[in-house]
């Protein structure tokens, strides 16, 4: 054999993998286990991605469909002249479309439904279809008093295509289903559900009259030669000051697209996160293994293996398992995609079907083998520095720290940030999120280490034996405990958070569902309904309280500033446009307090300068201040005001509350419509009185608090799925790890047990000290998610939502109790046979 | 004289796929209170098979064995390690100190199985006399072999064992530090009363006890102090 043949790489790598292969003999389950981890992550990547990509696709093929026209023009008030005059030029075809809120009223069923009307004129869509049951329905509705009515809604009334529909005073044939709209997502029509009627019989419902709330619009679909979106924006100035707003085919769908971006970036950030967890417990188990096989390297060393031979062999080792993983992460991935749409199918305005990504698969299997094979090498460059002398020694030096094994952490981290640049495409995103990310894992890392500190600390003092050894034995090398606590510990804190924030959301209504709360609230009632309808309130046993008189107003100027000049500012356009429905009270209510300035309850009618109260948000939002004047347009008569005092309002209270408020002695004689407020017992009765006020008053719009929060508790239950699908990644990444670190450290548990076993140890000992250990596992991982769920919690209550951050701990307590008894289980099921360890075993000196 | 362990007739065979082995045939001796006895032979003739049996860790294929006035066959796993919890001490060739405990908490653990509460001082005690007092919340990683042995020793007499196992007790040291931890266990030995059964290749060892047994092919002879001097002349 000459030396040239000895130190080919050919040899040097036919040689490895046979030793590797020979090495891996009864390890390979090992092996399996740890790539199904890091697979986990891998799969999670490749489903998001294609998940993306089919969604990216989705919009492009819909882009028009999305919006239905090529421009849509809106306003909220009946179009001025000068407004018409603007958009005359405008080419092609023009269909008007007016929207407003009614009561649905199904008379065979004899009930009515808070609805959102839309009614349409000739040709709207003007691209995509509405999907309808009968098919032809959406082409002929129009051509009669026919409504096109949403499919929940038929299903909550119990009314079907053929019957009736009344709005205001004009009946409908029910003449279609609603089964789809193109660029409206499903759960829009969970909150209000909508019926199409041609925009010839809008007039005959009677429901347009003075101070209703009505949207306009006209759609536009222009020849291809006209570029919409330049005509926009030379005439944007024109636009803003006939206060009407636009929406084009590329806003529209940039929007949605940097949601759906978003979305997506923050999902395959976590689960690039999972992936790296799980990939630090791999390179863990690396580095035990390497340290484990340290005399086999030093013999192997001494028989005249080089090192790069003797490295060979663990890299192909590594190269396999992580082939492997991405081989099943792909595969699984695949799989996952499959499911996903269905997940956010109710809030995405197109329907699709997941389809094969190429590219985003191969870029997903990239990043992960990447990141896996770094973090499982990183553990490996050790190898390197194992000398032959070490056979000859019995006790083994720790590895000294090694520039190499830090530069494969750097890289893993390195790769990490472009992958999240790359994924929201903004520097200052992807840092933001990856900050966030890394905060988080932090502050768990930190939590677990505490814990860890705390639980040995504890099991010091006078803990039982049993426990004692728990303790011991859960912080074994090769446990990796902390980075179990971390994952399992982040799957509980998606959950907690979760469910924290949907406690706190619904706690905003909570007040409706304690007893004697106003839970019914009747609103649009004219000046000369209001008696009638009072009397049918009390008639049917609800007692009306907080009748409030509601005015409508609009901003015309602030402090002298036109509301033109004000939209090129940076105040937020919604507040200038928005129509303001406030109210005038001599007194304040007990929802609301004065916290600058002061209040005046009366004027006289012909005060020049009105004094008002705004509510402290709003106030910012306008970014006005006590002095500052507001001249308002009250239905088209200007009225000059000067903020005296702010409000701070408990908005979850269920008293009628303003952003402006009015002094008594003004606004009596301007239109006006009024609101009342109720306890219902049950729907029963609100169904009743509904009808009772419809019956006579078809313009008046009644809501049940009760039922709208049910709904939205339901709407919230299907935006929850993307979290939890994510917190039960995190958690099956972590048994699954958890599941390896045990196999990782069987032979000694094996040991153990038959040692303690001689001693003279009962199985039953044995068992609970096991048992003792996954428990704790369990305990503290759920301790190490809680903590930073409540920081969460915390945060969420007090600076988005505004309440009290905990109305509910039970909810932590759910998912806190949920990990412990799975660990538990997993403890038990895999120990069972070592407690059977015949005690001869250590005797034979095999451990 | 109080008989501490009695075998009669044992015999053990290991059946392996399509083959059997007998590893001890029709093997008898009694051990009496404060006795000494090494067992010498070659590797793998059965020396560890035949103290497994002895301390109950095993069951024999036929014969009985009795073991501090019980008959091992007819306890129950459980009542066979409270036996041995109470009454036997351990040490290994290779050790056998649990990882993640500190000597001391190595030290006190067959105390703490017994549930006694003032394990601590007792340990403390056993580690000044093999010389680690104060290295007592070492970890075994952090010891060397010898003073590991010696931690082991510590914790075969804590629960003062009425006899002791050792397989090979020096089997993994050098001579200095195998001279060290003879001189412990039999000093110890001498102390407590403790009647020893060792198993040991180390012919010095094997002098220093009252009694010798050979055991060859499965078949083990006592010898008296003349035959083992003739035969170690022979060798
Ligand atoms: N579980 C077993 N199955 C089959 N053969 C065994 C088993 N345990 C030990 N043996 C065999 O029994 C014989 C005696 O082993 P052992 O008592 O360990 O010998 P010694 O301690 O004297 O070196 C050996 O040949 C060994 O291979
Ligand atoms: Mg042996």
């Amino acid at each position: 054999m000459t030396e040239g043949e000895r130190t080919g790489w050919v040899h040097d790598i036919r040689w490895a993998s046979r030793l590797a292969w020979r090495d891996s003999r009864g390890a390979k389950g090992k092996g399996f286990l740890y790539a199904l981890s890091m697979a986990l992550g891998i799969a999670t990547l490749v489903a998001l991605g294609s998940f993306g990509a089919d969604m990216r696709q989705a919009l492009a093929g819909q882009t028009k469909n999305l919006l239905g026209a090529d421009l849509v023009v809106y306003s909220r008030q009946p179009f001025s002249e000068t407004a018409q005059k603007l958009l005359t030029p405008l080419p092609g075809r023009r269909a008007e479309t007016k929207r407003f809120g009614t009561m649905a009223h199904f008379p065979k069923t004899d009930q009515a439904v808070l609805s959102r009307i839309r009614a349409m004129g000739d040709g709207f869509p003007f691209y995509g279809e509405i999907l309808t049951e009968p098919a032809d329905a959406a082409a002929t509705y129009q051509q009669g008093p026919r409504a096109l009515v949403d499919a929940v809604l038929l299903e909550r009334v119990g009314a079907q295509v053929g019957e009736e529909i009344r709005l205001g005073q004009q009946t409908f044939t029910i003449h279609g289903k609603i089964l789809e709209t193109p660029g409206v997502p499903p759960a829009a029509s969970v909150m209000g559900p909508r019926v199409y009627i041609s925009l010839d019989y809008v007039a005959a419902t009677g429901l347009l009259q003075q101070g209703s709330r009505v949207f306009y619009s006209y759609a536009y679909q222009f020849p291809d030669s006209f570029d919409g979106d330049a005509w926009v924006e030379t005439n944007k100035k024109d636009l803003r000051t006939e206060r009407l707003s636009w929406s084009t085919v590329n806003e529209q769908r940039q929007q949605i697209g940097d949601d759906m971006d978003n979305l997506t970036a923050f999902l395959s950030l976590t689960a690039l996160l999972t992936l790296l967890l799980g990939g630090l417990g791999v390179a863990g188990a690396v580095h035990y293994h390497v340290q484990q096989k340290t005399r086999q390297i030093g013999v192997l060393r001494c028989l005249g293996a080089t090192v790069r031979q003797v490295v060979i062999v663990y890299m192909i080792q590594v190269m396999t398992m992580t082939l492997f993983a991405v081989v099943v992460g792909v595969a699984v991935g695949l799989g996952l995609q499959l499911f996903l749409p269905a997940l956010i199918r109710e809030f995405f305005p197109v329907a699709f079907e997941p389809s094969f990504q190429g590219y985003e698969v191969l870029l997903a299997a990239g990043w992960g083998f990447l990141l896996s094979f770094l973090l499982a090498l990183a553990p490996l460059v050790a190898v390197r520095r194992v000398s032959p002398l070490v056979s000859f020694r019995a006790f083994l030096n720790p590895p000294k720290a090694d520039w190499l094994q830090y530069a494969c952490y750097g890289a893993v981290i390195l790769i990490w940030l472009v992958f999240a640049v790359m994924r929201t495409g903004s520097f200052q995103i992807g840092g933001l999120f990856l900050l966030g990310l890394i905060a988080a894992v932090g502050i768990l890392y930190l939590t677990a280490r505490l814990l860890a500190v705390a639980a040995r600390r504890v099991s010091k003092m006078g803990l039982p034996f049993t426990w004692r050894h728990g303790v011991a034995s859960l912080f074994r090398p090769q446990n990796q405990t902390l980075i179990l606590m971390v994952i399992l510990g982040m799957g509980i804190f998606l959950i907690a958070v979760l469910g924290g924030a949907r406690t706190m959301l619904i706690g905003q209504f909570s007040d409706v569902r304690q007893r004697e709360k106003p839970n019914f609230i009747a609103w649009d009632i004219q000046v000369d309904q209001l008696d009638s309808v009072l009397a049918i309130s009390r008639e049917m046993g609800v007692e009306p309280q907080n009748i409030t008189p509601i005015v409508p107003m609009r901003i015309e100027a602030i402090n002298g500033k036109s509301i033109g000049d004000l939209l090129a500012t940076d105040i937020p356009h919604w507040a200038l446009r928005r129509e303001y429905r406030s109210s005038y009270r001599a007194e304040l209510g007990d929802s609301e307090k004065v916290i600058e300035g002061e209040f005046t309850g009366q004027v006289a009618a012909d005060i020049e300068v009105v004094p008002i109260s705004l509510e402290q948000d709003i106030a910012a939002d306008l970014q006005v201040a006590l002095g500052d004047r507001l001249t308002l347009d009250v239905m088209g008569i200007p009225l000059e005001t000067e903020i005296t005092s702010i409000r701070d309002v408990e908005w979850q209270s269920m008293a009628p509350n303003f952003f402006i408020i009015f002094p008594a002695g003004i606004l009596e004689a301007a239109p006006q419509m009024f609101m009342f407020n109720g306890r219902t017992q049950s729907a029963e009765q609100v169904a009743d009185l509904q009808r009772a006020i419809i019956k006579n008053n078809p313009n008046v719009m009644c809501v049940d608090l009760t039922q709208m929060v049910k709904t939205f508790d339901g709407i919230l239950d299907k935006a929850a799925t993307m979290v939890q699908f994510l917190a039960g990644l995190c958690m099956l990444t972590g048994l699954v790890l958890l599941g390896s670190a045990l196999w990782n450290s069987r032979y000694q548990r094996m040991g153990e047990h038959a040692l303690l076993r001689t001693l003279g140890a009962q199985t039953r000992q044995v068992a609970w000290i096991t048992l003792t250990e996954y428990l704790l596992l369990g305990l503290l991982a759920s301790l190490t998610g809680v903590v930073l769920a409540v920081i969460a919690n915390w945060a969420l209550g007090l600076f988005l939502f505004k309440v009290d951050p905990f109305p509910q701990p039970l909810v932590f307590l759910v998912p806190c109790l949920t990990l412990p008894p799975l660990t538990l289980l997993l403890g038990y099921l895999s120990h069972r046979d070592l407690w059977r360890t015949p005690a001869i075993f250590v005797l034979r000196g095999e451990n | 004289m109080n008989e501490i362990l009695r075998v009669a007739q044992v015999a053990k065979r290991y059946e392996s796929v399509g083959r059997s082995v007998d590893v001890l045939r029709d093997t008898s001796f009694t051990l009496y209170a404060g006795e000494s006895a090494a067992i010498v032979g070659p590797s793998g003739s059965g020396k560890t098979t035949l103290l497994g049996l002895c301390a109950g860790l095993d069951t024999p294929t036929s014969g009985s064995l009795t073991l501090l006035g019980a008959d091992l066959a007819a306890m129950s796993e459980g009542e066979r390690a409270a036996l041995r919890n109470r009454k036997v001490g351990f040490i290994f060739q290779s050790f056998h100190l649990m990882p993640s405990l500190t000597a001391l908490e190595n030290v006190t653990l067959p105390l703490e199985l017994l549930g006694r509460g003032n394990a601590e001082q007792a340990a403390i005690t056993l580690l000044d006399q093999v010389g680690l007092a104060d290295r007592r919340h070492h970890y075994p990683a952090q010891l060397s072999g010898g003073e590991q042995q010696r931690v082991a020793i510590a914790r075969a007499f804590i629960n003062q064992p009425e006899i002791l196992f050792a397989d090979e007790p020096t089997g993994n040291l050098d001579l200095e530090t195998s001279e060290r931890i003879t001189d412990l266990l039999f000093t110890l030995n001498r102390e407590q009363g403790t009647t020893l059964l060792l198993i040991t290749h180390d012919l010095e060892l094997a002098k220093k006890t009252g009694r010798l047994f050979r055991i060859n092919h499965g078949q083990l002879m006592e010898e008296t102090n003349q035959q083992a001097q003739i035969a170690e002349v022979a060798l």
